[in-house]
């Protein structure tokens, strides 16, 4: 990745000083930040702090695609939307709110949910994906074409007071088709959710990617970290790859 | 022997708690375990499918690490079932 690094600017070093003392972190890490792109899958409860957080960070790129309009609903989880905003595009919300805080980063604002027709160019322009769609299908597009173009993903999901994230590397960690090898019957798009849950899990992803872009490596790779908001209890999984994943056990898997 | 059933997401809210104890016989699997707990029973239709097969994409996971429906349990165990979430 060392060739996507760009060179920082009086004011980079100024806003992210700060974490360039962090062990290992430095201003090459923070180069490689800037020279990164990432997509993010929808950035609602999950997404919208992620993406907040990489903002902060000073990620240089972010892709966003996340379709519709901004509901009263949204509005205890998703906090790149705003209630003056309710009937207007999310996604232009979120452009807006990220360009606030850091306003030297480029956002391309896809106002589309991730469908057949856009996942692989979506992921084609992107270093690396944050999986936070609240369907199963555009997960599990997500993950198919992550393993095809060999880009690591962030998988991140909340339930009620419940999160999970692990990270996919393909050719090296299980996939999400390895953790899930059917389609879940029982999943419904509306799901019972606090946002303060839904930022745990999306600031755990959104610390998995940083490090991952600025070469300080992975922690949830092969590993699904599961949290309950209700004991505040979290623990490590280990799983494996399925020798007949469908989509990670090709010979090009 | 006993061992202890924790239940997550999904299953939880179908259980009504999020754990309690169950009394096996001695041999007694991880499907075994699956089929007599009461809760789990509560949350068969997230578990099992019209056939009565465990659903591949329920996560059982035996003192912390994924084991299989035929593995064997020890008195003391504690079995964690995680039904697949996608919230965003
Ligand atoms: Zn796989």
């Amino acid at each position: 990745m060392d060739a996507r690094r760009r060179p920082l600017t009086d004011e980079d070093r100024a806003v992210h000083e700060w974490q360039m003392w962090i062990d290992g972190f430095g201003e090459a890490a923070q180069e490689r930040l800037k020279g990164a792109t990432a997509l993010v899958s929808r950035c609602g409860g999950l997404g919208g702090p992620l993406c907040y957080h990489l903002a902060s960070a000073g990620i240089g790129r972010l892709i966003l695609a996340h379709a519709g309009v901004v509901r009263p609903s949204d509005l205890n989880r998703q906090i790149l939307m705003t209630h003056d905003w309710i009937g207007r595009p999310r996604v232009e919300s979120a452009r807006r709110r990220l360009l606030e805080l850091n306003p030297r980063m480029e956002i391309e604002a896809v106002a589309e949910n991730v469908t057949e027709a856009n996942a692989a160019a979506l992921v084609g322009r992107a270093d690396i994906v944050f999986d936070c769609a609240p369907l199963f299908r555009e997960r599990f597009l997500m993950n198919r074409e992550c393993v095809r173009q060999r880009k690591p993903m962030i998988e991140a999901a909340v339930f009620e007071m419940e999160g999970q994230v692990t990270t996919v590397l393909p050719g090296g960690t299980p996939c999400l088709a390895c953790l899930y090898p059917a389609d879940p019957p029982q999943w419904n798009r509306r799901f019972p959710v606090l946002g303060a849950v839904s930022a745990m899990a999306a600031a755990i992803a959104a610390t998995e990617g940083i490090k991952i872009l600025a070469g300080l490596g992975a922690g949830l790779a092969g590993t699904l970290l599961h949290f309950d908001g209700r004991s505040m209890t979290f623990q490590r999984i280990p799983i494996a790859r399925r020798p007949d994943c469908a989509v990670c056990s090709s010979p090009a898997g | 022997m006993k061992i202890t059933m924790v239940y997550h997401a999904q299953i939880r809210r179908l259980a009504g708690i999020a754990e309690e104890g169950v009394e096996l016989s001695d041999g007694a699997t991880v499907a075994d375990a699956m089929r007599r707990a009461p809760g789990a029973a509560a949350a068969a239709e997230l578990l099992f499918d019209a056939e009565g097969r465990l659903q591949p994409v329920i996560l059982t996971v035996l003192n912390g690490v994924p084991a299989g429906p035929g593995h064997a349990l020890r008195d003391g165990d504690t079995l964690a079932l995680f039904s697949p979430v996608a919230g965003g």
